[in-house]
């Protein structure tokens, strides 16, 4: 037995760990647009701040319980009206195309929802392999010892509560405008530090996409008519997933900045009908070395 | 089993802490009192009180003086040991990096050895093989500890078969690195795990291991592997007075802040032989490294955080002119190679006569650096060939003489060709410096305990600062007592006002396992290395004390 664990445990190590890069340098966005044309809006001035928390929620349409994580997420939004974003990431065996999944027609369970922007969340902290639903809030590991951002969701309003009334270090007002004709995205998203701090940040944004109608595995009863809500379907920001460097260093309290980023919105994410109307655009600024988010905004596409 | 296990690790801890809060109270006691383990250990601090000198360049140090020390403290009872180590440095010694300030436990273990594992919780240091994938260790002199915390287990399989699996973050001063250790060894004497081999004159074991770091990508601008791996495997052959060793390592792309992020594979290979009898020893050694930097963080330089080890397989001298100029191991790209012969010629009760010859050296590898243009996968450099390439980084051809008349006199005499390309060892953009060194070494014992020991030792070149001598008389008075003087000179120096003496003066006491050293002198800027890994040392003019003790 004592053998077995212990070459079992290194056997592990072994085949841990090795990252073999093809490419040396990051895939630029494939529908990253150019951003001379875009207009420079003008950002109105706020003077109340609230620190809002983004939710994301690790989900796929053959888990029976992730359901019930989406459920908590909108009562958790419905418990603190405009302090919540949502997200909901598709990953892991749990999103698979699955025909036929339990007994429904085989047109059923086709979609693919699964991103590369979302996979490369999975790959970083571990949803899929820890097991679906799983969820973070604004990335916290809240208690390091536990080594994971995970929380799984009859935590989840616990945790809510506890970073709810947090102050806000940074404003944060993302602005759009979308051509009908042409479906480019141009968005300008500003920042202005309400404190001073010391760090690394980036900026991410990404795109989502609301009120999918499709098959779910309920709660252990499958539905055609389940609404998938605030599904990740790409990042705008050009070098995707992890975002544009924004500072470094010391951040004096006033700091400002203003980032444009144009995409041209796909008319559908494999096969699946993308509609404008259904978009919204998430942007967030994390902390590169704990990945900790300090401030999330969301704004609607179109009007 | 698997209960027992984890309890075992658990009351390791929990001991660990009992030791650790009453260690002061328990070397009073426990040594008194049978049957509660033993405690020992040993102390060393080195203050140095310094005077600015603006001629031989000795910088002005702010505190006027600085002081390193630390002591060991280890706990044994039966097959449980603690230990802690703590350091201060305040402020570190000249020479030694900065980022050795302050005080505290800088090293401190708790381990367990229970029938065939063994577990150790906290700092150890550990090697596989050579080194070419791991090699964790302390070089005081040097400041140099790269020491691991975290976990390590080993267990004996079955007879002969040995695994050691280990998980932990690296030492960097007085923190650690960023990076995350993984490594597993796994190594197998042949002639101890089946019985049929147990009487064979051929003894031979074998060996594999793999260590990966992971550390996080935090750059924006290229895709960074988060985990690196490397591996080796390796053979050790024994056969009457032959011995011979090998080792073989890979790593995988690696871009960091020594190889310029290039994201080509690294590789190591090293092969010893030697042949020993009666009076003879013939030894063999050749290796090769290219683009094998390893460290516990991409971004770290000179000897921080460094996870492997490239020997130097040059002689090893211990005379300051002979290391005036020494070898340091290029992890990046290098070939070595070093001969040796050590023959005792006569060996008679009134007269003994001993010869090494010794040929050693490396050269760059035989390479073509690729158009950044191009080179869009970022591999760097190709190699052309397995061989040498033109540039020769060290060259020393050696000799020594060692007699010995009757009781009372010995002799040494030792000479040296080196050659010494400072562009690559060093930075670039100096010519290469050639030197011949001569020295001689005589020591006479006196009538009762007293010896006199006379050092003399010249350097003759034209390149760098030109041609030094040096000279030192040394008395041992007795078991407790010496003292020392020695002068080194800059005589060849081409700019007249430049020929500077460094003298030095030392006396030393010794008294059971304490001992102590006041010196007062000069000494030159220049290179401190032991085995190819070196530093700087300033100039420096002062007072130096040293205390060591061991309990």
């Amino acid at each position: 037995m004592k053998k077995i664990l212990f070459i079992s445990i290194f056997t592990a190590t072994l085949l841990a760990s090795c990252d073999y890069e093809s490419n040396p340098y990051p895939e630029k966005n494939e529908n990253s647009a150019d951003t001379t044309s875009c207009a420079s809006p003008t950002f109105p001035t706020v003077t109340s701040h609230i620190k809002k928390i983004l939710i994301e929620d690790f989900t796929g349409h053959t888990c029976g319980n992730c359901p019930r994580a989406a459920i908590e997420l909108h009562e958790i939004d419905s418990i603190y009206p405009g302090h919540i974003v949502g997200l909901a990431t598709h990953v892991g065996s749990f999103a698979a195309p699955t025909p036929g999944y339990s007994g429904s027609p085989s047109t059923a369970f086709t979609a693919d929802y699964r991103t590369s922007v979302g996979d490369e969340y999975d790959a970083t902290f571990g949803a899929s392999d820890f097991g679906l639903p799983q969820g973070m809030f604004n990335r916290k590991e809240f208690d390091p010892i536990a080594q994971t951002h995970l929380k799984f969701f009859p935590n989840w309003k616990a945790y809510a509560a506890s970073i709810v009334s947090e102050a806000s270090v940074v404003d944060l007002q993302v602005m759009a405008d979308f051509d009908a004709s042409t479906r480019k995205i141009c968005c300008s998203v500003k920042d202005s530090f309400l404190t001073t701090m010391s760090d690394t940040l980036k900026m991410v944004v990404l795109l989502t996409q609301d009120s999918i109608i499709d098959w779910q595995d309920y709660i252990g009863v499958i539905t055609s008519t389940y609404v998938h809500r605030h599904m990740l379907r790409d990042a705008i920001t050009p070098s995707g997933a992890w975002g544009e460097s924004l500072a470094s260093g010391a951040i004096p309290l006033g700091t400002k900045h203003i980032k444009k980023f144009a995409y041209t919105l796909p008319s559908a994410y494999k096969s699946i009908p993308c509609d404008a109307n259904q978009c919204h655009l998430i942007a967030f600024i994390y902390k590169v070395r704990t990945y900790e988010i300090i401030q999330v905004e969301e704004i609607k596409l179109t009007p | 089993m698997r209960k027992n296990y984890f309890n075992s690790i658990r009351s390791s801890v929990l001991l660990s802490g009992l030791v650790y809060s009453s260690i002061s109270v328990a070397q009073v006691t426990l040594n008194n009192l049978p049957n509660l383990g033993d405690v020992h250990g040993n102390f060393q601090a080195t203050a140095q009180y310094y005077i600015p000198d603006s001629t031989i360049g000795a910088p002005d140090v702010p505190e006027k003086m600085l002081m390193n020390g630390f002591a060991n403290i280890i706990y044994t009872k039966g097959k449980f040991t603690a230990g802690l180590r703590y350091e201060s440095y305040l402020n570190g010694l000249q020479g030694f990096d900065a980022r050795y300030q302050g005080s505290g436990i800088q090293y401190r273990f708790a381990s367990y050895k229970s029938d065939a594992l063994e577990v150790t919780l906290g700092n150890f240091y550990q090697q596989f093989g050579n080194g070419l994938v791991l090699r964790s260790y302390e070089e005081r002199g040097l400041g140099f500890d790269n020491a691991l915390d975290g976990i390590r287990l080993k267990y004996e399989v079955v007879k002969g078969l040995y695994l050691t699996g280990l998980t932990g973050k690296q030492r960097s001063f007085m923190t650690q690195g960023p990076g995350i250790i993984r490594g597993f060894d796994g190594e197998m004497q042949l002639n101890e795990s089946f019985k049929k081999l147990s009487e064979k004159k051929l003894r031979l074991t074998l060996g594999g291991s793999f260590v990966s770091r992971y550390q996080k990508d935090e750059d924006p601008a290229l895709n960074l592997p988060q985990n690196v791996g490397a591996s080796a495997g390796r053979f050790e052959l024994n056969y009457l007075d032959f011995h011979l060793n090998g080792e073989y390592a890979s790593k995988i792309n690696d871009p960091n802040a020594a190889n310029g992020k290039i994201y080509r594979p690294g590789d190591a290979e090293i092969l010893l032989a030697s042949y020993a009898t009666k009076g003879l020893a013939i030894s063999a050694s050749a290796s090769r490294a290219d683009n094998m930097n390893f460290r516990s963080d991409r971004d770290a330089s000179l000897n921080n955080l460094l996870l492997n080890y490239t020997p130097a397989l040059n002689k090893n001298h211990t005379y300051s002119l002979l290391t005036f100029y020494p070898n340091a191991s290029q992890p990046n790209g290098e070939l070595q190679f070093s001969g040796e012969v050590n023959w005792k010629v006569i060996k008679k009760p009134t007269y003994k006569l001993d010869v090494t010859f010794n040929y050693s050296g490396s050269n760059d590898l035989d390479t073509t650096h690729l158009d950044v243009a191009t080179d869009s996968t970022l591999q760097g450099y190709k190699t052309n060939s397995f061989g040498m390439g033109k540039n020769v980084i060290f060259r020393d051809f050696y000799v020594e003489i060692n007699q010995k008349f009757g009781k009372k006199i010995k002799t040494s005499l030792m000479y040296s060709y080196q050659v010494y390309n400072k562009s690559i060892i060093q930075k670039a953009g100096f010519p290469i410096i050639y030197s011949h060194i001569v020295v001689a070494d005589i020591s006479y014992r006196l009538k009762g305990e007293g010896t006199v020991r006379v050092e003399l030792q010249n350097l003759f070149t034209e390149g760098d600062h030109q041609s030094w001598a040096q000279g030192m008389v040394e008395y041992t008075v007795n078991s407790n007592w010496f003292v020392a003087v020695l002068d080194q000179y800059n005589y060849g120096n081409e700019v007249v006002e430049h020929r500077y003496h460094y003298p030095n003066a030392t006396v030393g006491y010794n008294k059971n396992a304490n001992r102590i050293t006041l010196s007062y002198g000069k000494q030159r800027a220049g290179i401190f290395c032991v085995g190819g890994i070196c530093r700087l040392v300033p100039a420096s003019n002062g007072i130096t004390l040293t205390v060591t003790s061991s309990f």
